[in-house]
């Protein structure tokens, strides 16, 4: 769950009580004990410092809303592992151990894309830098954050219709991936919709969406993810609307046969209304998503 | 510098800098070698100026980083804006070395947004006192308003005009004039602060100034030489006056 700062009203954190919105909580109390995991995503508390006393009394109150016991995982959004240029992560690892400390997150995710460029936000995480220098960077920024978290990390391969596709570089972004996991000895996240993204983006079309794969690192892949996607005007767009493509179920079941490692699914950013209820346009395809990854557990 | 150190700077000029991206729509390589062309050779231009554009907006407003210009400096930019337009005062601020300064991370490793388009806009508006003075101003309201929200900011603040105290920041700036620095004495001073979950502005008298910047951790030198000026009573009566305010 994307839990940005704002408002009583929308999605995410009151700035200024800490409290999830109520939908949030409509949504988790309705569904919550369905879910085998709750992730939740690091959105900045406004100016405030990455100090993990201004968060810990918000994360509580979420992660009380799900039943007791429920393994959570912790998306990363300040690691911003493919960027070239000198970023000091000393304080991003003492937040996140300081709320592992707390939680014992099963996994911290991340995708791989640069996050922030010399200190500034960008308006949606970018491609990593395709190059083999870039490649070279990129293993040893997440060899460091491996080593120094204390939850295990995994990262995700990165969207390529997010907002800009200011890509850079020249090397297959399958084979970058796979090369960067076996080099930093980590497992990984695929995000079918990013998978999805990127063949879009090189020409691929109906089944030829789905080729590849065995140039990803599917021995290593403990974790799917599947957030709303949407094809318009020859674009393909990842959302996070909460509307699956039957596309994306499609790609995800050839996953389950193929990675054989993997812990879990997650269904990114649900789109419910303020009764906490899915919305009728999510719910066909996520119900499906249901019954496959229950056979899969099965 | 190495071959990643160099296209990471050439990057980032195309992120901020509206000029190296319309030199690259020319297929202007000027400076760059070869290995650095091809690796941009493929870039889309027309993702990069939207990319470029949306840095600019959200240093603007605020959305990226916080701390907006918009928000935080109406005057200064309007002033700006006068000379050419206020796309053209953004992309100026945007291309700068002193946003190479910021920190939007939360880490506290550089300033805010704000302070970085303070520094930036001081040098354009050198000629300009009373637009120098309103810039002073507009930062010490912008950064003292966020600090009653965030009071463990994740940016650093460098101007030593900003001072904290016990019970949060302060800030004497001249109503009419701008401070050259940290120890010039205001002649007509007006303090902004936030503590105890208030802002509070306005003019006040140099005995006072002097009196809530003694409070301060980091006081002018003028401060204790006017305070001198004082009696022991008036001092008391001032602090149990200020403190009832919750300024002290």
């Amino acid at each position: 769950m994307d839990m940005p700062w704002a408002g009583g009203t929308v999605v995410g954190f009151d700035t200024q009580t800490g409290a999830p919105a109520g939908k949030v909580a409509n949504f988790l109390q309705r569904y919550g004990a369905g879910f085998s995991y709750l992730m939740f995503s690091f959105q900045p508390r406004g100016p405030a410092a990455l100090e993990a006393d201004l968060y810990l009394p918000a994360y509580e109150r979420l992660v009380s809303l799900v039943p007791p016991g429920t393994p959570l995982v912790f998306h990363q959004t300040t690691l911003n592992l493919a960027a070239s240029h000198a970023y000091d992560r000393s304080a991003v690892y003492r937040f996140t151990n300081a709320l592992h400390a707390r939680f014992g997150f099963q996994w911290v995710v991340e995708d791989i894309g640069i996050w922030s460029q010399r200190g500034v936000p960008m308006p949606y995480p970018l491609p990593p830098f395709l190059t083999e220098e870039g490649l070279d960077r990129t293993i040893a920024n997440v060899r460091e954050a491996r080593e120094q978290l204390a939850a295990p990390l995994h990262i995700e391969f990165p969207g390529f219709s997010d907002g800009f596709m200011v890509i850079v570089g020249e090397l297959d972004a399958y084979d970058y991936f796979r090369r960067l996991a076996e080099g930093a000895e980590v497992d990984v996240t695929l995000d079918v919709g990013h998978l999805m993204s990127y063949r879009w983006l090189r020409g691929y079309r109906g089944r030829d969406l789905f080729g590849g794969l065995e140039r990803l690192p599917l021995d290593r892949c403990r974790e799917l993810h599947l957030s709303g996607c949407a094809i318009s005007r020859d674009k393909f767009l990842d959302l996070h609307h909460g509307v699956l493509l039957d596309e994306q179920l499609e790609l995800c079941e050839l996953l389950l046969e193929r990675c054989p490692r993997l812990t879990g699914v997650t269904y990114e950013d649900p789109a419910y209304g303020q009764e906490g209820a899915l919305v009728p346009k999510a719910q066909p395809n996520v119900h499906r998503l249901r019954r496959l990854v229950e056979q899969w557990m099965s | 510098m190495d071959e990643l150190s160099t296209l990471d700077e050439a990057f980032s000029r195309l992120v901020y800098d509206k000029a190296a991206r319309e030199r690259l729509r020319r297929r202007d390589w000027t400076g760059l070698g070869e290995s650095t062309r091809r690796a941009l050779s493929g870039i889309d231009l027309d993702e990069l100026d939207r990319l470029g554009s949306a840095v600019r907006r959200g240093l603007e407003t605020g959305d990226l980083g916080g701390l907006g210009v918009r928000p935080g400096f109406p005057r200064t930019l309007a002033s700006l804006a006068a000379r050419g337009g206020e796309e053209a005062v953004l992309d100026g601020f945007v291309a700068s070395a002193q946003l190479r300064e910021v920190d939007g991370i939360g880490r506290r490793a550089g300033v805010s947004v704000a302070e970085a388009f303070h520094d930036w806009a001081r040098g354009e508006l050198q000629e300009d006192p009373a637009a120098l003075c309103v810039l002073q101003h507009e930062l010490a309201g912008i950064v003292l308003k966020t600090l009653l929200h965030s009071a463990v900011p994740g940016f650093q603040i460098r101007t030593p005009l900003i001072r904290a105290t016990e019970r949060g920041h302060l800030c004497v700036l001249d109503a009419v004039r701008p401070l050259r620095d940290a120890e010039d004495k205001p002649e007509q001073p007006f303090v902004h602060t936030s503590a105890g979950g208030r802002y509070v502005s306005g003019r006040l008298s140099l005995p006072v100034a002097a009196l809530l910047l003694g409070a301060s951790r980091s006081p002018p030198s003028w401060s204790e030489a006017t305070l001198a000026g004082t009696t022991p009573g008036w001092r008391e009566l001032a602090r149990r006056q200020l403190s009832e305010r919750g300024l002290l």
